[in-house]
């Protein structure tokens, strides 16, 4: 069975089996099945022969589920965009996806109700199922393209190394859909007949009323980034107490911190806490470890464990060698989990696909090592950082705030504390300076950026110069600016 | 009357967890509207508040309107302390 007969099977056997919680709103398996069976007759009526992606836009609503699900049904490939992104980078995402419209959840609330007769299902293998936007070094947002083939072996995957119980789990939704980490907890959630339990905006930010609803949940398995299980721990309260069945944590999309899993692992002691790794472009993760007390005490870094089978991580130097046992290179990971590339981008696929052995193999630009059998993630090649698991181009964030009327030039530096980076400084060079105050000035530039960028990839602090350092070579002294911070 | 060092050493807190100095010279800055606190920072201003005065502050239940602006963080935790 592929993912989405599964889906459809827990419909048949489990109509009334919860599939999606989100603040007072639910959704059963029997609607899910039903709802995205009338949206994908819908679409192909609408668009016959046409398999242009789908925008999809919206929060954490189930009609984002029927919607994801109502247009692979029609063997078209879904684009999960969040109501967060400002117009104009939807408007982007929509131009380079070339997307045949953009479904609201109003509107797939209102499509998926009609009565259909007969279905077809359009699914196939190699075709694109899924295409998630991500930062550009430009500033134009890439797409990766994910396919059913690269779907079905990260979850044939999860679910054999996780052993979820079948119609048993609550898996937390933390990631926005718009974010691949939630194509964890969704589809693993979904596969297994299982609740998907999302924590959406208005519960982030309200703790009172996030910890009150965490406690109500029923949490199985916590998938979530480790920033946000570090923000959920300053609460003394946040033990089994109160999520008495979490027998799982897994963490995916930033460095998992050895005093985050050690602090875990006391307050839960009945629970699993996992560390994995991979990039987007490689279907969510490629990697894990469970970290248990021998994983803490041995390494004060913690490994991102191993490879799924079927897949393999090459560590190599500059000219694309194998580099042996604990020294440093970059990340090439080669498998069915990898992407065919980015979307209308042949030249940016080119220069970080490419086939090996027959397999489809991925210059992620990620550092690492080797050692004990273990792969270490030691950085980045480039100028892409991760701010509370979000993957940000820098380049990306200078493109947008050039293009600002008053700023003649930018860069763009991590705020970096305890090895991670905490937040954005923008340097910025003016064209002309006014009387008002570097505070009043900065909230304006933030302000403006904000209608080209997603709040998290705004800087927080913003600083004037009259004139970047430069290197010996004449490039942009990074290192100077970051200093002078 | 409370001290101006416990003031000048609570804005301090918040002006390294906001990184801007301006929640110092602006007493009544509305700190969530402009972005200057956001859920993640509130947590590490609750976990340096605890450090720096052994004040314990729960986020289960803690409220946003209580700490509006620099002047309303200062007044809090004086009544807590």
């Amino acid at each position: 069975m592929n993912v989405i007969e599964r889906i459809d099977h827990w419909a048949a056997v489990a109509p009334e089996t919860i599939a999606h919680i989100s603040g007072d709103q639910t959704l059963t398996y029997g609607e899910l099945s039903k709802r995205s069976d009338a949206l994908a007759v819908y679409l192909t009526e609408r668009f016959g022969d046409d398999r242009s992606p789908i925008g999809v836009l919206g929060h954490r609503e189930p009609e984002m589920l029927i919607a994801f699900l109502g247009t692979a049904k029609s063997g078209r490939p879904y684009v999960p965009i969040d109501t967060l992104l400002p117009r104009p980078r939807v408007e982007k995402i929509l131009a380079i996806s070339r997307a045949a419209m953009l479904l609201s959840a109003e509107e797939v609330a209102q499509l998926s109700r009609r009565k259909i007769r007969g279905r077809r299902k359009f699914l196939e293998r190699n075709a694109p199922f899924y295409i998630l936007f991500t930062s550009g070094s430009t500033g134009e947002p890439k797409g990766v393209i994910i396919t059913l083939a690269c779907l079905e072996h990260f979850i044939s995957w999860m679910l054999a190394e996780q052993q979820f119980a079948e119609r048993a789990e609550v898996f937390l939704n933390q990631a926005p859909f718009s974010f691949d980490l939630s194509v964890m907890d969704l589809y693993c959630s979904l596969a297994t007949g299982g609740t998907l339990f999302s924590v959406n905006r208005d519960l982030i930010e309200n703790p009172k009323q996030l910890y009150r609803a965490l406690a109500n949940s029923g949490v199985t398995t916590w998938i979530s980034t480790p920033s946000f299980a570090r923000m959920c721990l300053v609460e003394q309260k946040f033990t089994e107490a109160m999520l008495p069945r979490a027998r799982r944590f897994l963490f995916c999309g930033e460095t998992l911190a050895p005093q985050t899993a050690a602090e875990l692992l006391g307050r839960f002691p009945r629970a699993q806490v996992w560390n994995m790794y991979g990039p987007t472009e490689a279907t969510v993760a490629t990697t894990s470890i469970r970290v248990d007390d021998s994983i803490l005490q041995k390494y004060s870094a913690l490994p991102v464990g191993r490879a799924m089978p079927g897949t393999q991580i090459l560590v190599v130097d500059q000219n694309c060698h194998e580099l042996p046992a604990n020294e440093r290179g970059g990340i090439i990971i080669a498998g069915p989990n990898v992407s065919p590339g980015y979307i209308g981008r042949p030249d940016l696929t080119a220069r970080a696909f490419f086939e090996r052995r027959g397999q489809r193999a991925y210059k992620t630009g990620d550092l690492a090592r080797f050692r004990d059998g273990l792969l270490f993630f030691e950085g980045r090649v480039d100028e892409q950082i991760k701010l509370s698991g979000y993957r940000i181009e820098l380049g990306d964030v200078e493109a947008n705030l050039r293009m600002l009327p008053a700023v003649r030039d930018a860069v763009v530096i991590p705020v970096i504390k305890n090895d991670t980076a905490q937040s954005l400084a923008a340097c910025v060079l003016l064209d002309a300076r006014n009387e008002t105050s570097d505070f009043e000035l900065a909230h304006s530039l933030r302000t403006q950026l904000s209608d080209r960028l997603p709040t998290y990839m705004l800087p927080r602090k913003f600083v004037f110069l009259d004139m970047f350092p430069m290197t010996a070579n004449g490039k942009v002294d990074r290192t100077a600016l970051a200093r002078s911070l | 009357m409370i001290a101006a060092d416990f003031s000048d050493k609570v804005l301090q807190l918040l002006a390294c967890v906001a990184e801007t100095d301006e929640v110092r010279t602006n007493l009544d800055l509305p700190l969530y509207e402009y972005q200057v606190l956001d859920s993640m920072r509130t947590v590490q201003l609750i976990l340096m508040i605890e450090e720096e005065f052994g004040l314990k502050i729960s986020p289960a239940e803690f409220e946003r309107e209580r700490w509006r602006t620099p002047r309303a963080v200062i007044a809090d935790l004086q009544q807590r302390l």
